[in-house]
């Protein structure tokens, strides 16, 4: 028990000490999470309102996959990723395993069916009766397209707090792509296993207590996006 | 106004059929019918929203081509519709009453106006920076009916537009269409589950059944299962009252009595008439120079009398009567 209190004390004199390795380790989680879920955001979330929006053949096999994608495991992108960026494998030339960048792409692969997927969501579950309200009221179809995106926008925030909690989170990818080098691809999760494994806890506890902070900040903004995206008012 | 030929619009389980159709501009039509007769459908294609499976639309003398979406947007924007569910915008209740104007490229200063006065009209005014999901169901139907009415649009179609209002305001949302259709000449479609609402407001009443119109505005129009008796007359029993009728096959059917051929009295008397129910007088109205008596029997239905009639019986709300009326009385629609 002595070990916990002393790894808690420890973390705490760490935290407030702003200890240089202690703040590059989560300036990296938050950049690498920051750019990816930004890469997903501007490629998930037009495909999201076009495949909520427009009907066509094979959209509810889409959106089926969509949903599967959304529980990928972490280790299966690192797994595929690494295939694909290795020495032998086809990107290997570019020299991009070991990088930032491939634990962006590897993240990137996790958070954007989940952009997209619960951004198809929010069209969806509006498109209907805005797009006849706004038709009624004699709006041309981009008037009721920027209408329909106004009236979803709760739940396409929602979507990209949900994508970065994914992916901020991570571990797989990040071990993976990244391969925790010191002072350049470590990352908060990547930091806790190994100093966990070393028996050093102070570090990944303090780690874990910012990991928590934020995860709980990004649930408290998504619970209450997407309470506000469903609050939307139809009478009768 | 409007002159609809060989329309038709098919759902899955139902389908709306007109085959000839005129609206003349100016007028104030009122739409009846059951639940699920094919009213708002009726709306959806008058709005040029909805395409019809087969026939044409002619709006204004020019008949509306689907495929041109340029002319057809501005086909619509002289048209205001109230859907019956209508979807408010999450913005202020302001906003989206000036919606409709900022999509015309109205002028900010005209646009304040037209809203300060329809929102004055409606009693709105004190909600105008409210958000629509604070409101009450039926100040945000008001809400949603100022968006339409404010509007200038050559006719409006509103879609039960009463549904949802408070009976206070009722009166004042009623006098409002009655208001704009006198002084602004604006033609007024709008669809009602109430006669007597249909009566008060128009002269002009289509009375839709199971997806067509019929030539006469039914009234007292109930559904059930059609039974046959041993001794071959038919029965209905509608909200507890069992009805009997001359004619008509067995199954689901949609009966209507007219309100003319039920005769009130406060004993029961003996006659040829098969069908005799007591209920109470709920509502009086005097229509036309005659009053329509509202009778509950287990159902809601209206008879139609005198003047003289209503003072010698001493008719008031609240009072028991008898209503009878012969079995031929109803009719199989």
């Amino acid at each position: 028990m002595d070990y916990i209190i002393d790894g808690l004390a420890k973390a705490f004199k760490i935290i407030f000490s702003l200890d240089k390795e202690f703040l590059l380790i989560v300036f990296t989680s938050l950049k690498c999470a920051l750019v990816s879920t930004g890469l997903a955001a501007l490629v998930g979330v037009p495909f999201g309102i076009v495949i909520g929006h427009k009907k066509f053949i094979g959209r509810q096999f889409i959106i089926t996959v969509l949903n599967t994608l959304m529980s990928l495991p972490t280790v299966v992108v690192g797994l595929m990723v690494y295939s694909f960026l290795s020495r032998q494998g086809p990107l290997g030339s570019f020299g991009l395993l070991y990088t930032l960048t491939a634990m962006v792409i590897g993240q990137f692969i996790l958070s954007f069916p989940i952009l997209c997927g619960l951004t198809v969501t929010a069209v969806r579950s509006l498109d209907r009766k805005v797009e006849l309200t706004t038709l009624s009221l004699g709006a041309n179809p981009i008037q009721g397209l920027i209408m329909l995106l106004k009236e979803a926008r709760f739940g396409i925030f929602a979507a990209v707090i949900a994508g970065f909690g994914r992916v901020f989170a991570e571990i797989g990818v990040s071990m993976m792509l990244g391969g925790n080098i010191r002072g350049y691809t470590r990352n908060i999760t990547t930091t806790i296993a190994l100093e966990t494994s070393k028996g050093e806890f102070s570090l990944g506890i303090a780690l874990g207590m910012v990991l928590l902070m934020i995860a709980f900040a990004i649930n408290i903004i998504f619970a209450q996006l997407q309470r506000n995206s469903k609050n939307c008012l139809c009478i009768g | 106004m409007y002159r609809i030929k060989d329309l038709q619009k098919d759902y899955e389980r139902f389908s709306l059929n007109i085959i000839d159709c005129s609206l003349k501009e100016g007028y104030i039509y009122a739409v009846t019918g059951p639940n699920g007769c094919g009213k708002s459908t009726f709306l959806n294609m008058l709005s040029l929203i909805e395409q019809p499976s087969q026939g044409n639309i002619y709006f204004q003398k020019q008949r509306v081509d689907y495929s041109d979406s340029a002319k057809l947007l501005q086909q619509r924007r002289r048209i205001g519709y109230l859907m019956q569910n209508p979807h408010l915008f999450d913005m202020s209740v302001y906003t989206n009453v000036s919606y409709g104007l900022a999509l015309r490229k109205i002028p900010k200063r005209i646009i304040q106006e037209k809203v300060d006065r329809i929102l004055s009209l409606l009693s709105l005014s004190h909600l105008a920076g409210r958000n629509p999901r604070t409101l009450s169901t039926g100040e945000a139907q008001r809400t949603a009916l100022a968006r339409t009415l404010v509007l200038d649009v050559e006719v409006f179609l509103l879609d039960e537009p009463t549904a949802s209002v408070d009976k206070n305001n009722i009166s004042i949302v009623e006098n409002l269409i009655l208001s704009l259709n006198k002084e602004k000449k604006i033609t007024v479609i709008f669809t009602t589950h109430s006669n007597n609402q249909a009566y008060r407001m128009s002269k002009n009443i289509i009375s839709i059944i199971g997806g067509r119109i019929k030539d006469i505005a039914y009234e007292n129009v109930f559904s059930g299962e059609l039974e046959e008796e041993a001794d071959g007359l038919k029965t209905v029993v509608v909200g507890g009252m069992c009805l009997k009728l001359s004619h008509g096959q067995k199954g689901h059917v949609v009966i209507a009595i007219d309100p003319g051929d039920i005769i009130l009295s406060n004993d029961p008397f003996s006659s040829s008439a098969l069908n005799k129910v007591r209920g109470i007088i709920t509502k009086l109205e005097e229509v036309n120079g005659s009053l329509r008596i509202f009778i509950d029997a287990g159902v809601e239905f209206c008879a139609l009398v005198t003047r003289r009639s209503y003072y010698d019986m001493g008719l008031n709300i609240g009072k028991k009567v008898w209503a009878t009326f012969k079995a031929n009385s109803i009719k199989v629609l």
